[in-house]
């Protein structure tokens, strides 16, 4: 097992552990951003940045996804470490000066405002709605769009998602709560000739997705986006009427 | 046919010398890019018309880039037993009287450039003679290839084969001497000899980065893991660069014939070929070699029967600039976004597929068969103590003869700009030049000195890139060139990592306020403090270079910087903070601003000196483009 340190501490780190896991494990804080243990690690953010020294050279890494080795010594707070992390941050606030996330990160960092022109945005592009999307979930439904300044999370062509079944992981994952989902009783779709009922609905408001509930057999309350059923029927390899009922009915 | 032993690729060697030296005339037309933009294609089909109606018998032959972009369309011609002699510019308009000159005496000194006396071949013991015995008279006053100064500064490796083969035909590419390589690779030498080869030659990837190849195979090699690849890259995306498109477009079977053999050094079966969308004629070129090689049996199974397999897939890439990068590059090949990924974990070990992947770029896989062939000794011989054989170069800009080099490394900028760029145009004056593009520098006009060489580029501040080089003069603005390539930059950023896609928008907005006069000294030190964490903490190199130019420009014209927090911009381009004025002391009064002022802003009577509107002035600078005597000053 690979022996390190971190600010001069000792550790004995398991094998094929990234910095990061090791140090909060030892219970050094590291800020981030785009990192959330259950997804793999994506470097995007670059506020978990620290210095490794390995034999003499130094560097500046992220600490997300840099593999521990035998000898590393890891340094996370110097001048130029803060000066960076300062930095992005005062980038992102100025990108989304009203998230709450950025704002309490900045007080965390001590940084108070941003000497740029700002924008309002609430995005700060930290992927991680599209990873749980592909990595957890398994569907796919969202992703990047566009590059550079203009890059975005979108559905496919900026239009409605074949493949959402609206659980809404990317809603509770979002760390700035920037994407929303709601339910609604009434839903319809309006033509010139006339509107059509559609009832229960789940409306994935980034991604714009509706998808029609299915009401429970018994009570006719709404149990989950039918499609959402669907797939988990088909992936329990369950019968096609076996999540007809709402769990209270079921009991 | 399949070869499978040398004799076969003798034999083949005898048919393409049939091809490139028939026993009638050969008219050699420059079809790369650079020539057809130049009407090339209008020219062939003249030629062919002309010689039909004069009844003159030729073959008409496609060709690649003889470099001299300034003198497109160029054609070349051997008639047997004289001297090749190349023409230029030879337009649709000229093809008459041409092809009559020829036909009538063989020659046409009015367009003619220079003759060669003998083929340029780096492998031949004997270089094949077009003209048998001493140059006769009538030949002696068009200029001798070996003389003109244009060539004379020029070793060329990768360009060896461009101009004088037909990039469609792989015999002409036998003939002079592609694929011995190869078949000496594959039949009398082991991988690791190769690589041996390779690292003695201390080549060096020529995408920019600048590492020893010999090194990187070597890693590939030795990585664990069954399935390997390796990779090449043909998406250069810097402005005002074409070299390896031209290269490519010119002799694709040599990058070809590079890849293989290093698929045989490193261990890989499958070689990847990513090709910018944005280069369809190379493309084509390319896909047709590849057919020829399988046909022949250079690809595929037991290759020349040494038992290596080998084949070659093209991937088109959509020509993103960040798509240059090696994990970017990878993610499109496995049909990704191209979003690089950290690299603590080298590519040579976890590339492609997570396997182990080699990537290099095409000038340097086609320097590969001449080390090869020619061995590492021969090579290391060119260039200077770090750096060694040659770079290919575009030279651009505020040059008189924009043109396509292959010099030795070590070649001092000072001739690259002079001698084959030809100089600055009349009544302007060289201010600054830029190598290596968004991620590379740019320099004031004395540091021309420096010589072409990594370690010296890299001690300046500027890197080698792939190649590029970019004139500046006096007309330029310095604050508008670091917007112009911070303006690239935001569109080419692929966005993943906050450091570049934010910071270089913010970048933008710095500089913006200097090119509409508000900057401040404040404003400097932001942008410092900016770059200095964009480079420390961007993903990939992209980030960490993108505000390169821009330092660079503060550190070499902080005067023109300051001149805009004062208001003022030199050299008359920032718009926002020029108004022009029509001097009547200078005015000649000859109404050529009246009428070249696109939204009438400029009125006056014949005789007196015309007035100028400022409301309805765009700012356009027709106005003082048009003007002789320079009466409308900024």
């Amino acid at each position: 097992m690979p022996q390190i340190t971190i600010d001069g501490k000792q550790i004995t780190a398991p094998e094929g552990v990234t910095i990061l896991q090791v140090a909060r494990e030892n219970g050094i804080d590291i800020p981030t951003f785009c990192h959330h243990e259950a997804l793999e690690p994506w470097g995007a953010c670059r506020l978990c940045i620290v210095e490794v020294d390995e034999g003499g050279r130094t560097r500046l890494v992220t600490s997300c996804n840099f593999p521990v080795k035998e000898g590393l010594a890891v340094t996370t707070k110097n001048k130029s470490i803060i000066a960076i992390r300062k930095m992005i941050i005062e980038l992102l606030l100025t990108r989304c000066p009203n998230a709450q996330a950025v704002r309490q990160m900045a007080d965390k960092l001590g940084v108070t405002g941003t000497r740029f022109p700002i924008e309002n945005e609430f995005c700060i592009l930290c992927g991680m709605c599209v990873r749980v999307c592909k990595e957890i979930v398994g569907a796919q439904a969202i992703s990047f769009a566009s590059r550079g300044g203009n890059k975005t999370v979108a559905s496919p062509f900026f239009n409605r998602s074949g493949e959402c079944i609206g659980c809404g992981a990317c809603v509770y994952v979002c760390p700035t709560q920037c994407i929303t989902m709601n339910d609604v009783a009434e839903a319809a779709d309006v033509y010139s000739e006339g509107t059509e009922q559609v009832g229960y609905a789940r409306v994935m408001n980034n991604w714009r997705t509706r998808l029609p509930l299915k009401v429970c057999k018994s009570c006719g309350n709404p149990i989950a986006p039918e499609f959402q059923l669907q797939v988990l029927a088909k992936k329990a390899g369950l019968a096609p009427d076996a999540l007809d009922l709402c769990q209270g009915c079921k009991e | 046919m399949k070869i499978s032993t040398a004799a076969d690729l003798e034999r083949l060697k005898q048919e393409g010398h049939k091809q490139l030296h028939p026993d009638t005339v050969r008219i050699m037309v420059g079809t790369a890019t650079c020539c057809l933009a130049r009407g090339a294609g209008k020219v062939i089909k003249a030629i062919e018309r002309e010689a039909a109606a004069q009844k003159f018998a030729c073959t008409i032959v496609p060709v690649g880039c003889i470099g001299l972009c300034y003198q497109e369309p160029t054609v070349e011609v051997i008639q047997p037993g004289k001297p090749r002699i190349a023409y230029g510019p030879v337009t649709v308009d000229d093809v008459p009287e041409f092809v009559k000159a020829l036909a009538a005496t063989g020659v046409d000194k009015k367009r003619a450039l220079f003759r060669s006396e003998q083929e340029y071949s780096l492998f031949a013991a004997e270089p094949y003679r077009y003209a048998k015995g001493a140059v006769s008279d009538e030949f002696k006053d068009i200029t001798a290839y070996s003389d003109v100064p244009f060539y004379k500064k020029q070793v060329k490796i990768c360009l060896r084969n461009a101009g004088t083969i037909n990039p469609e035909s792989i015999e002409e590419y036998i003939a002079m001497g592609g694929y011995a390589a190869l078949a000496k690779a594959v039949t009398q030498m082991t991988p690791d000899q190769v690589i041996h080869e390779v690292t003695k030659s201390n080549l060096r990837g020529r995408g920019g980065g600048g590492f020893s190849t010999g090194k990187k195979w070597t890693e590939c090699r030795k990585a664990p893991g069954g399935q390997r690849y390796v990779l090449c890259n043909v998406s250069e995306g810097d402005p005002g660069i074409g070299m390896h498109k031209s290269l490519l477009e010119s002799d694709p079977h040599t990058v070809l014939e590079g890849l293989i053999i290093g698929g045989y050094a490193i261990g890989a079966a499958q070689g990847y070929i990513y090709i910018s969308s944005g280069y369809p004629l190379g493309l084509k070129r390319l896909q047709k070699a590849i057919e020829q090689a399988e046909a022949y049996g250079l690809l595929g199974t037991n290759i020349l029967g040494s038992g290596f397999n080998f084949s070659v897939t093209v991937k088109e890439g959509g020509g993103a600039y960040v798509c240059g990068e090696s994990t970017a590059l990878m993610a499109g090949l496995e049909g990704r976004i191209g979003e690089p990924r950290p690299k603590y974990i080298h590519t040579a070990v976890k590339g492609l597929w997570d396997s182990p992947s080699n990537l290099n770029n095409v000038e340097t896989w086609a320097n590969v068969p001449v080390i090869i062939n020619k061995g590492a000794d021969w090579f290391s011989g060119i260039g200077t103590g770090s750096s060694k054989g040659t770079k290919v170069i575009g030279i651009s800009g505020s040059v008189n003869t924009p043109c396509l080099v292959e010099v030795p490394m070590g070649t001092p900028f000072k001739e690259i700009f002079n001698e084959l760029g030809g100089g600055v145009p009349a009544k302007r004056k060289l201010k600054a030049f830029q190598t290596g593009g968004p991620s590379g520098g740019v320099l004031p006009a004395r540091m021309l000195s420096l010589n072409l060489d990594y370690e010296e580029m890299g001690k300046a501040g500027t890197n080698l890139g792939s190649g590029g080089f970019i004139a500046i003069d006096n007309r330029a603005c310095m604050v508008d060139i670091a917007r112009f390539f911070t303006q690239f930059l935001i569109e080419e950023s692929c966005g993943k990592c906050v450091p570049c896609r934010e910071g270089v928008k913010r970048l933008l907005q710095l500089i913006n306020n200097f090119t509409i006069g508000i900057g401040t000294e404040e404003h400097l030190t932001l942008i410092k403090e900016l770059a200095f964490a964009m480079e420390k903490a961007s993903l990939c190199d992209l980030g960490k270079t993108a505000p390169s130019v821009v330092q660079y420009a503060i550190k070499y014209f902080k005067d023109e910087f300051e001149a805009h927090m004062q208001g003022q911009c030199p050299a008359g381009v920032c718009k926002d903070l020029i108004f022009y004025s029509i001097e009547s002391k200078v005015c000649t009064a000859c109404g050529a601003c009246i009428r070249a002022c696109p939204v009438s802003a400029i009125s006056g009577e014949p005789g007196s000196t015309p007035t100028l509107d400022m409301k309805k002035c765009i700012k356009c600078g027709a106005c003082k483009e048009v003007c002789d005597v320079e009466a409308i000053t900024t």
